[in-house]
């Protein structure tokens, strides 16, 4: 059976040919129906660029899409028609973004947004207004019928990101880019957005490919890890092993940076990198 | 989950900008006025006539104010209310078409065969007999009364042939009131839409685009709009006025929508509705330009402004609009021999121009608080 997603020595450039700095540099990896996969890394490891490249978000120029495959479906994204990036676009590959509140445009309502959604690629769907409703209410938006009205600026942080992924949701994506939802969110909120994407992929065949710097969110989340750093893929394997017994040791000096509940410690550890390269 | 979207309210985008421009008071107010000088510009021949709507002569009633109507006139007066009427009963399949068909036909044909009938004479005498407009004198009428000052027969005071300034304002707020209006919808659209590509493509189209701008705002406006009405040989025809008042006055929207969409190009939301599917023309139109409309809408109302004072200037220099056709710019540079003992010449034109700039500007700043979710309603 093919893969849902499978993307073959991926490399992305950027700036002028002659001194080219290549923010992917060749990556390869795949993804199942249902499945959800972690792309763990620093800032600047490439791992936003890699998600964005999924669909050709990143607009070339500037980025070149120097060499690599990445198949959806059967289908090479990277020689897809314009046309046809809409389509998957939000139909088959849904993104969540970093920063829930000014992701939503801040003149529409949110019913309006999640409208548009809807309108996009499901131009079939006879009774919309019921739909977004029952979007909001997937997300855990309590009275969602009278939520509609609301502009994002109304909104909390959280109560936006749900937003965001009722938009998401609203075209039933087989494939959800999540690209560090939780970054901009303070802690508690995190856990109820993680706990939130964690029962959707329960009620949902979907996978998840959740992009983050914090191996805190990974453990019980992702069936599957793949550590980036300075472009490459470092390592990858199954959570529970790599956490275990992490082999590279820019990944060992990731999961040392997180502090561990009972331990004593004076300083919080930081990567020394002199010791990795 | 058992929801019917029917049972739901949700309120449209332009049906709430309606909603919170009615809650501003001066917006509402200012709007209202605005109605009001175009009705007063619209139906001038019926409120600024020398000519009687009825009088009863020998002959039995006659109504010469309509023969003296112009083709333009009479269309205006026959087609609105007919585009009404088959607005509203356009449900009833063919036949509004139908009826609106043979209305325009023998709206033409009659035209076609008969003039104006423009004499000089006036129904001012016939006291009784006759029913004159609310001021019984046309804008282009002298009279032995010169230099009058405001008084009940000459609401606003005569000028040097004894000419009424109010028929004449009347009149002119066709002129004055279409030039603004239609001279900033020019440079809107054209400056909306060549700024909005210019910022969301940028490359080489920016770059043309804006030298090309610069180059034209070496010029003073006024030079320019006398040199193409000079080449194009065309004072004194309205709709050239417009559109060269239109065309030189759009690179500051221009700048401003291209700033605007620099700005929001940048910021996460456009991206988030690109990797929903949207396309160019989509994210263009309902992502960048509404968001954008607030300084748009009040560059625009400060534009009319513009406009009608660019027409004032033009008729001054006596390139603009010449008698017979007034404007208040023209009836405002009438004055300046006068101004020192004829202190109404300059104030009632001034004073309508100044009433019309207020009432956009107070538009255009109630629509931009309309316009953005995040303004609290004044």
């Amino acid at each position: 059976m093919p893969s849902l997603l499978s993307v073959e020595n991926l490399a992305i450039q950027f700036g002028p040919p002659d001194d080219p700095v290549r923010a992917v540099d060749g990556i390869t990896f795949r993804m199942e129906p249902g499945e959800t996969l972690a792309v763990v890394g620093e800032s600047g490891s490439g791992k936003s660029v890699s998600a964005l490249a999924l669909t050709r978000l990143l607009a070339a120029p500037p980025a070149r899409y120097v060499s690599g495959r990445i198949n959806f479906d059967g289908r090479d994204v990277l020689k897809m028609p314009e046309r046809e990036l809409r389509e998957l676009r939000g139909a088959k590959i849904a993104y969540i973004f970093q920063e829930p509140g000014s992701s939503l445009n801040p003149v529409f309502t949110i019913g309006y947004q999640i409208r548009e959604a809807i309108e996009l690629h499901r131009p079939d769907v006879r009774d919309v207004t019921a739909e977004i409703v029952s979007a909001l209410d997937q997300v855990g938006i309590r009275d969602p019928a009278s939520r509609l009205n609301d502009y994002p600026h109304q909104l909390s942080g959280g109560m936006q990101q749900r937003v965001m992924i009722a938009m998401a949701l609203a075209c039933k994506p087989r494939l959800l880019v999540a690209d560090e939802p939780t970054t901009a969110l303070d802690v508690t909120i995190q856990k109820q957005i993680m706990d939130l994407l964690k029962q959707l992929k329960g009620s949902t065949n979907m996978a998840i490919l959740l992009i983050t710097h914090n191996f805190g969110l990974v453990s019980d989340f992702a069936d599957r890890v793949v550590v980036m750093f300075r472009g490459k893929i470092v390592e990858a394997g199954p959570t529970a092993e790599i956490l275990r017994n992490p082999q590279h040791p820019y990944t060992r000096a990731l999961i040392d940076c997180v502090p561990k509940l009972g331990q004593k410690q004076r300083r919080l550890k930081t990567i020394d990198y002199a010791g990795i390269k | 989950m058992s929801t019917r979207g029917h049972d739901i309210q949700q309120e449209g985008y332009w049906q709430r900008i309606g909603r919170r421009f009615n809650e501003n008071a001066y917006g509402r107010i200012a709007f209202r006025v605005i109605l009001v000088l175009f009705a007063i510009a619209a139906f001038a021949p019926f409120i600024a006539n020398s000519h009687a709507i009825i009088r009863y002569g020998d002959n039995g009633p006659e109504f010469p104010i309509f023969r003296s109507l112009e083709a333009i006139e009479w269309r205006f007066l026959i087609y609105v209310p007919l585009a009404a009427a088959v607005y509203f009963l356009r449900k009833r399949q063919w036949l509004p078409y139908i009826v609106a068909i043979l209305a325009i036909a023998a709206t033409e044909t009659s035209l076609a065969l008969t003039h104006p009938v423009n004499d000089a004479t006036n129904d001012r005498n016939y006291g009784g007999s006759a029913i004159m407009p609310p001021i019984p004198y046309s804008p282009n009428e002298s009279s032995p009364a010169q230099f009058s000052p405001p008084s009940w027969q000459h609401w606003c005071g005569t000028d040097y042939t004894g000419r009424d300034i109010a028929a004449r304002m009347v009149h002119g707020a066709r002129t004055s009131l279409s030039i603004g209006f239609v001279a900033v919808s020019i440079a809107l659209l054209v400056g909306v839409t060549l700024g909005g590509l210019a910022g969301f493509y940028r490359g080489w189209f920016d770059i043309a685009l804006f030298r090309f701008i610069e180059i034209l705002d070496c010029f003073p406006p006024l030079l320019l709009i006398l040199v193409v009405i000079g080449v194009f040989n065309s004072q004194n025809n309205m709709f050239v006025i417009m559109a060269v008042i239109g065309l030189t006055s759009w690179t500051g929207l221009a700048r401003l929508v291209r700033g605007e969409f620099l700005r929001l190009v940048g910021q996460p939301f456009p991206q988030a509705a690109r990797a929903l599917g949207a396309g160019d023309i989509h994210i263009i139109l309902r992502h960048l330009l509404p968001n954008a409309l607030g300084p748009i809408l009040v560059s625009a109302t400060f534009g009319v402004a513009s406009a009608i004072l660019i027409e004032s200037s033009l008729s001054f220099l006596g390139f603009g609009m010449q008698a017979p056709t007034s404007s208040w710019g023209d009836i405002l540079s009438d004055a300046r021999l006068y101004i020192d003992f004829a202190w109404w010449l300059a104030f009632f034109p001034g004073l309508a121009i100044l009433i019309t700039i207020m009432s956009y500007n107070f538009v255009g700043e109630a629509l931009r608080d309309a316009v953005d979710p995040r303004l609290k309603v004044k």
